[in-house]
């Protein structure tokens, strides 16, 4: 079984603060990972760190036996918590833009997704909804078959019909035998049944780390009972 | 199209895809031989992570009601002795929870056997094929 | 090629602007060349000449713009996360402003020379020959002003780019980091070059007389046949020498190839998004 993210010692601090303290991680092909915990928890910083946005204070990242850089930007998809795209870009623009620098991007997966979230071809950027401006960057990101998808909050501040579409496109797209993905939320009800692990994080260091179904077990309870127990 | 899964996330879900799958096989809705959705078509009609799917399909197989053949697919056990067994548990646990949901109600086993007796008389007992079940 | 992408990206951006502003400029000068003759003489050439000035210092404050343009709304999100390198980010970036400008000022800098020139025709003292002395002249100091104009395009772009990579890699007082950047930057390679001035061997320097670069000798005869010439503007032409100092300019390039080099390795190893 391959791994294609290892975490050793993470730590990384923003002036006095430990935003991560110590993450020790391994995630294999195939696996979905839940990155669970408030905000603030550190776990855009996790994930930031992963995609090369930001470096390490401290510890080791290795995607697929590589440090983040221009090489592991080829395979690693994110999709980040904020906007991103240009603003005076038309999303045909953006798409254009951003799948010319990807061996790895699937015009036809594009189309599929674009048309699952009635995306508006020729809208600028800077106009659309929060709900679909979130679609079109879930389109960037799984049109891609990177080997490491991060998501961080796909469903943050969606409305629940644009929460099934894409719930519903990350289950369909979702490329099972060869990439790893790492999803990144506090609203844990709608998608916990993706996950095959979840990582529970407080405070930048790991407080719960299990396989979905076995803390089901032994919780007996949902994975977004366990959060709320974790995060009274 | 609704996220969540048709499961209740409070339990392992490799185990009520189990049980879903066991109660298809002992219904007839899956014959002995038939051929399994593939896992991964499983997964995206359930909403839920295909090694989840990979692992109900593993358990089954350790119990003998599924067998794998490589490259093929998984494919419903053809021993029929096997599911006759399974069919009786799932029977099983189905009267002990009608028994334990009746007891909690308060009910008596007498007002049990009577609930029952009146049903099967009375009740809507034509099949989804609009023949009478006896 | 990731630059070409990058690049394409940066000039689709601005192409409107672009393309309206060639289309007002030229508008301008159509305009100021109707107004020869009718206008009292030297304003065309004026406004023109302001408006160079104009564009140079729009050329400076331009370059940290490009710059700042990704760090507005998160787009330096998207920009650190493609897999390309430092180079092709800020390459891209400083071939468009050089691009951009450099047609701006270009254009200008021809417009200028034909409305001066024809307001000069309008001079009556000015027969044919001065004429076509005076504006073989001018076109060839035009001629000569392009590689320099060029240069000095670059170079700020490169010192813009680099200061501004540099502030982005602080969380506070990017301004002043940027700012330490940019003026030390350029007192080091002054200091640098300066030096290396006092040292550098005669053959070194590289001149040109104000007489060759004019054709003055055209200039002369035709001025000679009209009347006299003032013995001071003779002396000061054919005295005058325009020239540079070549290890002293390989210094000034070596500090801006080493600037944007460091630029980019900092975009790819310590800028934090």
């Amino acid at each position: 079984m391959n791994s294609i993210l290892e975490l050793e010692g993470l730590k990384k601090r923003y002036g006095s603060i430990w935003a991560l303290n110590g993450i020790d991680l391994r995630v294999d092909e195939g696996e979905v990972l839940g990155l669970l915990g408030p905000n603030g928890s550190g776990k855009t910083t996790m994930l930031k760190l992963i995609a090369g946005l930001a470096r390490p204070t401290d510890g080791r990242i290795l995607i697929n036996g590589q440090k983040p850089g221009p090489l592991s930007k080829a395979h690693t998809a994110m999709l980040p918590d904020v906007d991103h795209i240009y603003r005076w870009m038309t999303v045909r623009q953006a798409i254009d833009y951003v799948s010319s620098f990807y061996e790895d991007f699937d015009h036809d997966k594009a189309r599929r997704l674009i048309e699952l979230m009635n995306i508006e071809m020729d809208m600028k950027v800077g106009h659309l909804s929060r709900g679909m401006s979130e679609r079109l960057k879930l389109v960037l990101t799984m049109s891609r078959n990177a080997e490491l998808i991060l998501l961080d909050e796909p469903l943050g501040g969606i409305d629940p019909t644009s929460r099934d579409k894409i719930v519903y496109a990350i289950a369909t797209e979702y490329r099972w035998e060869h990439s790893a993905m790492i999803i990144a939320t506090h609203l844990v009800r709608d998608i916990e049944s993706l996950f095959d692990k979840v990582l529970f994080l407080k405070s930048g260091q790991i407080a719960l780390y299990g396989s979905a179904d076995e803390l089901r077990e032994k919780y007996n309870g949902s994975v977004e009972d366990i959060f709320k127990e974790v995060f009274a | 199209m609704t996220a969540r899964s048709v499961f209740d996330e409070s339990t392992p879900i490799y185990i009520q895809i189990m049980d879903m799958i066991k109660q298809r096989i002992c219904a007839g809705q899956l014959s002995r031989g038939e051929k399994l959705p593939s896992v991964r078509d499983m997964a995206i009609e359930l909403r839920v992570n295909p090694n989840t799917v990979q692992r109900a399909y593993q358990e089954l197989e350790r119990e003998e009601m599924v067998f794998t053949q490589r490259g093929m697919g998984t494919f419903v056990s053809k021993d029929k002795d096997k599911i006759d067994a399974v069919r009786k548990e799932l029977a099983s646990r189905l009267a002990q929870q009608f028994v334990d949901g009746m007891f909690s109600l308060g009910f008596a086993k007498e007002q049990i056997k009577h609930y029952v007796e009146t049903y099967l008389e009375n009740g809507h007992t034509t099949g989804p094929d609009g023949k009478e079940r006896r | 090629m990731n630059f070409i992408k990058l690049y394409k990206k940066e000039f689709i951006k601005d192409r409107k602007s672009f393309t309206i502003t060639l289309i007002i400029m030229t508008t301008m000068m159509l305009l100021l060349y109707s107004r020869i003759g009718y206008w009292t003489p030297g304003i065309p050439t004026f406004v023109l000449i302001v408006t160079i000035f104009g564009f140079s210092i729009a050329a400076f404050v331009s370059c940290f713009d490009c710059m700042g343009d990704e760090w507005e709304h998160n787009n330096h999100y998207l920009m650190l996360s493609l897999p390309v390198r430092g180079r092709d980010i800020l390459g891209a970036k400083l071939v468009w402003f050089i691009t951009e400008f450099g047609t701006y000022i270009l254009l200008l800098g021809a417009y200028t020379i034909v409305i001066l020139l024809g307001e000069v025709r309008g001079i009556d003292t000015i027969n044919n020959a001065l004429y076509s002395a005076m504006a073989i002249a001018a076109w060839r100091i035009y001629g000569i002003m392009i590689l320099p104009m060029l240069y000095v395009l670059a170079a700020t772009g490169v010192l813009a780019l680099s200061s501004y990579t540099v502030g982005s890699t602080v969380k506070r007082f990017k301004f002043w980091a940027g700012a330490i950047s940019f003026i030390g930057s350029i007192g080091a390679l002054f200091y640098l070059s300066n030096k290396v001035m006092e040292i550098s061997p005669a053959w070194m320097h590289v001149e040109m007389s104000l007489g060759d670069i004019l054709a003055w000798q055209k200039i002369e005869n035709a001025l000679n046949s009209n009347g006299v010439i003032s013995a001071d503007l003779v002396s000061f032409i054919s005295g005058t020498v325009v020239g540079v100092d070549i290890l002293a300019l390989l210094i000034w390039t070596a500090g801006f190839v080493g600037l944007f080099f460091m630029a980019s390795w900092l975009l790819e190893n310590v800028v934090e998004v």
